[in-house]
C-alpha cells in the first residue's frame, strides 16, 4: 500500500480541516485533491513548514465560500457551521496543524486579530452545542 | 505583561500533546493567575478545548484516505528545475554579471599610471608657454630640430599611434640631468614628453591609463625612448 511521502503526512490533517470546510467526507478528499494539484504545480523552491502553510490557506480560500450542509453528520457538524475565519482559525488550533503565530498568515488576518478571532469562535461554537444536563 | 495581554496570549494556546508549555504561555498563566475573573475564565478556556480539540482529533479518516493521496501526489506530473525557471533564471543571471564584473576589473578596467610616470606628468603639464617655440612639423621631421636643442637619440619610426602626429609647438628641457622633448600637439591632440627610457625599464607601456579625473596617459616606448602623450 502506497503512504504518503514524510514531507506531505500533513494531509490527513489537511484533510479534517477540509472535512470541517465542506461537510462531507468524499467532497473533502475532493477538495484536498485539487488543492494538492495547485500547490504542487507551484514552480517556485518552498521549505516543506511553507508549503504546508501554503496548502492549508489555498484550502481555506477554496473552501471559505461552499455552502453550509444542514444534515451533516461526524463529529466536525458544530464546526462545520461556524463562521469563518474563526471556523479554520480554531480547526487549525486544535488539529496543531500549523504553529499558532502561522494560523493568522493562512486566514489572511494580522496575528494582532487573531486572540479575538479564537475567542469569537470558541463562544459560537459553546453556544452551538446542546446544553448539558 | 499585564493580566489582559496575557489573557490574549493565552487565547491563541491550544496545550500540546506531551504536555510541553512554551515559555511565554507559562509566564502569561502566571500573570493571568493575579486575575481572579480573567485566570476563571482560561480555566473554561482550557476545559472546553480539551473537549472540542479531542473531538475533532478523533474525527476518523476514511481507510483508503492516504493510499488514495499518496497515488494523487505520484501521479502529478514532477517540476523538474530549467532554465526558465525564474529561480534558476535569476542565479544564472547573477552568476554571469558576477563573472562580467570579475573579467571587467582584471582586464578591461583602465589601467593607473605608475608614481613616476604621474610625476612626470605632472611637471610637464605644469609648463607654461614660455620655453615652447612654434616648430609646425610633422613628429617624425623633428629629430634636427630636436638635435639643435641638445637632444639626441630621437628615433626615427614613431609609434603607431603618433605615426601622422603634427607638432604646433615644442620645448627641451632637462629631467634628472638628461634632456627632454616635450612637444605640443596640433589639433588639440595632447602634450607629448620624449625621454629616455633609462631607469624606465621597468615602466610597462599602457593605453589611456586614467591620471586625474580629466586626464588620460599613454606610453609607449620606442628604441630607447619613451613617449608619454598626455591629453
Amino acid at each position: 500500500m502506497p503512504r504518503l511521502p514524510v514531507e506531505w503526512r500533513f494531509l490527513r490533517t489537511a484533510w479534517i480541516h477540509a472535512c470541517v470546510l465542506t461537510g462531507d467526507d468524499e467532497a473533502a478528499t475532493g477538495l484536498v485533491e485539487s488543492t494538492l494539484e495547485t500547490v504542487a504545480a507551484r514552480r517556485d523552491p518552498m521549505s516543506a513548514r511553507r508549503r504546508r502553510r501554503l496548502f492549508f490557506a489555498n484550502l481555506y480560500r477554496a473552501g471559505i465560500d461552499l455552502p453550509r450542509l444542514d444534515g451533516c453528520a461526524g463529529g466536525f457538524s458544530a464546526f462545520h457551521h461556524l463562521e469563518e475565519p474563526g471556523r479554520t482559525a480554531l480547526v487549525l488550533l486544535y488539529l496543531r496543524a500549523v504553529p499558532p503565530d502561522e494560523i493568522a498568515d493562512v486566514v489572511g488576518r494580522h496575528e494582532r486579530e487573531l486572540p479575538d478571532i479564537l475567542a469569537s469562535a470558541r463562544s459560537a461554537l459553546e453556544k452551538s452545542l446542546p446544553a448539558a444536563p | 505583561m499585564t493580566p489582559r495581554t496575557a489573557r490574549r496570549l493565552l487565547a491563541c494556546h491550544y496545550e500540546d500533546s506531551a504536555g510541553h508549555v512554551p515559555g511565554n504561555v507559562s509566564k502569561a498563566a502566571r500573570v493571568v493567575e493575579k486575575d481572579s475573573e480573567l485566570a476563571g475564565d482560561y480555566r473554561r478556556q482550557l476545559d472546553f478545548d480539551r473537549r472540542m480539540g479531542g473531538a475533532v482529533s478523533e474525527i476518523q479518516l476514511p481507510p483508503d484516505l492516504e493510499e488514495r493521496l499518496a497515488g494523487k501526489l505520484a501521479s502529478l506530473p514532477r517540476h523538474k528545475p530549467g532554465l526558465r525557471d525564474p529561480a534558476i533564471l535569476a542565479v544564472a543571471i547573477g552568476g554571469f554579471l558576477l563573472v562580467a564584473l570579475i573579467a571587467w576589473q582584471a582586464a578591461g578596467r583602465p589601467a593607473t599610471a605608475s608614481p613616476e610616470i604621474t610625476l612626470v606628468a605632472e611637471e610637464v603639464l605644469g609648463m607654461d608657454g614660455a620655453g615652447f617655440e612654434r616648430v609646425a612639423l610633422p613628429l617624425d621631421a623633428m629629430a634636427d630640430w630636436l638635435v639643435l636643442q641638445g637632444f639626441e637619440g630621437f628615433p626615427e619610426n614613431m609609434p603607431e599611434h603618433l605615426r601622422d602626429a603634427l607638432v604646433d609647438a615644442a620645448a627641451v628641457d632637462a629631467m634628472g640631468g638628461s634632456p627632454r622633448a616635450v612637444m605640443d600637439l596640433a589639433g588639440g591632440e595632447g602634450r607629448l614628453v620624449v625621454f629616455p627610457a633609462k631607469g624606465m625599464e621597468d615602466v610597462a607601456e599602457f593605453t589611456d591609463a586614467q591620471l586625474w579625473a580629466n586626464r588620460t596617459a599613454t606610453l609607449a616606448k620606442k628604441g630607447a625612448m619613451v613617449f608619454l602623450l598626455l591629453r
